[in-house]
């Protein structure tokens, strides 16, 4: 089933035209990870593109996303994804990590603010930092390296 | 549709064990190179399975706080009901078919006016929708986007607070990171940030605009942003190989594409359908006015 144009103007997502279950976004997700995880980063990107197109609303997909584009040498889509995806869900901690290292990615000549930026990243890397899960050790690990 | 989650899905994505490489964005930062992705493992659940609201694969949730014009009373309420003959209603732009006090010629006439407003309008609507694909598209192509780029922009990267000193001196380098992207994908994000009502602009116009600028700015590109690509591994081009990128970018915005000629072929049905209505009615008028002159003709 194809969405119409008013279902697009109502935010309907194809994801629910089509009655697709959150699992099914779940093991595409994970599919996606599995190839960020072994370097292929193309299939990872176009798995999560074809994620996000079909849910535009899944928030962790957009972060994926993010990191993918971030590893692909591409921070400005990087950063967008990532700020998409933190509207989406802003109380995330997984989002808001993803946020943070897509913040870090921003070359510093790329324009002014790269303090901004960076003071930015660690305030939110700060808040992420106590815990023991691994959003927490990864924020920890990153703070230490910003702090050497 | 959407079905209702049966459990909480928790899949571990596999990235590396967090720790491997944690300085590698703060690097990164510093040399002003991007670096490998390196994460937590991401699980799904926080997000999609229990969170009703967030949209994501669930059923929406009625916004119970917008008021609708019917919501409080049945529609029409206060008004006389429609006269109705056989079960249909008469009011309206085809009430006139049942008015007792008209005659035929007179119904007639006000017959094709009413299929002519109605043809004239969805000619306008197909005229809008070939300035939607091709017009807009090749303007935007010539200039920076249009736009509805720069609203979702700002939706993304709304203005005021801390945001402004954040990105601050970027926005063109996230326009242009923006214009790479295809039409399905920039619709989504335009969803994903709030404004649905952008996503067929962008679905439209998007694969033009990618287009645009992978023939028109190469070039600079390879010159102005080493900074940001030149140190990754990756080696193809952000616009090459999607599927939806590419399908996006071929076909639209080009002079005379067979997409471009069906539109105008519909045009040009609809409006030889109005010729055709106008023919029909003349010749029915014609018609009656004859079986009229035999009677006539006929009492002499």
């Amino acid at each position: 089933m194809i969405p119409s144009i008013e279902d697009l103007r109502a935010g309907r997502t194809l994801a629910e035209i089509q009655g697709m279950p959150p699992e099914l976004g779940a093991a595409i997700a994970g599919l996606a990870g599995r190839a960020a995880a072994d370097g292929s980063l193309e299939v990872a990107r176009e798995i999560l593109e074809g994620l996000v197109v079909t849910n535009p609303l899944d928030a962790l997909a957009w972060a994926l996303l993010s990191q993918v584009e971030r590893r692909r040498g591409q921070p400005f889509l990087a950063i967008t994804f990532a700020e998409a995806a933190l509207r989406l869900a802003p109380q995330d901690r997984q989002v808001r990590l993803a946020r943070a290292e897509a913040l870090l990615a921003v070359p510093v000549d790329a324009g002014p603010g790269s303090d901004v930026r960076r003071d930015l990243a660690r305030a939110e890397l700060g808040g992420l930092a106590p815990g023991a899960d691994d959003v927490a050790r990864r924020a920890a690990a990153l703070l230490r390296a910003l702090a050497a | 549709m959407a079905m209702a989650p049966l459990h909480s899905p928790s899949i571990p994505v596999p990235f590396p064990p967090a720790g491997d490489d944690a300085g590698a964005p703060a690097r990164a930062e510093r040399s002003g190179a991007t670096s490998p992705l390196e994460g937590p493992t991401f699980t799904r659940g926080a997000v999609l399975a229990p969170a009703p609201g967030s949209g994501a694969f669930l059923p929406p949730v009625a916004a119970s706080w917008l008021v609708s014009a019917a919501a409080g009373k049945a529609p029409g309420a206060g008004y006389a009901p429609a006269a109705t003959v056989a079960g249909r209603a008469t009011t309206g732009d085809w009430g006139f078919l049942t008015d007792p006090s008209l005659s035929v010629e007179e119904k007639l006439s006000r017959f094709m006016a009413a299929v002519q407003k109605r043809l004239d309008d969805e000619l306008t609507d197909k005229m809008n929708d070939y300035r939607a694909k091709y017009g807009e598209a090749a303007s935007a192509s010539g200039s920076d986007g249009g736009g509805f780029l720069g609203g979702i922009l700002s939706a993304v990267f709304p203005k005021g607070g801390v945001l402004d000193k954040v990105f601050a001196g970027l926005q063109s380098l996230l326009g242009d990171a923006l214009k790479t992207l295809g039409g399905p994908l920039l619709a989504a994000l335009a969803t994903a940030v709030g404004l649905p009502a952008l996503a067929p602009a962008a679905l439209k116009v998007g694969g033009a605009l990618g287009s645009a600028v992978a023939t028109a700015t190469k070039p600079k590109k390879a010159a102005g942003s080493t900074t940001a690509k030149s140190s990754t591994p990756a080696t193809s081009t952000p616009k090459a190989s999607t599927p939806a990128r590419t399908s996006a970018t071929t076909k639209k915005g080009e002079s005379g594409s067979p997409d471009e000629r069906l539109e105008m072929l519909e045009i040009q049905r609809l409006v030889e359908k109005q010729n055709q209505l106008f023919t029909l009615v003349s010749n029915l008028m014609k018609g009656m006015h004859d079986t009229g002159m035999v009677a006539v003709q006929n009492l002499r």
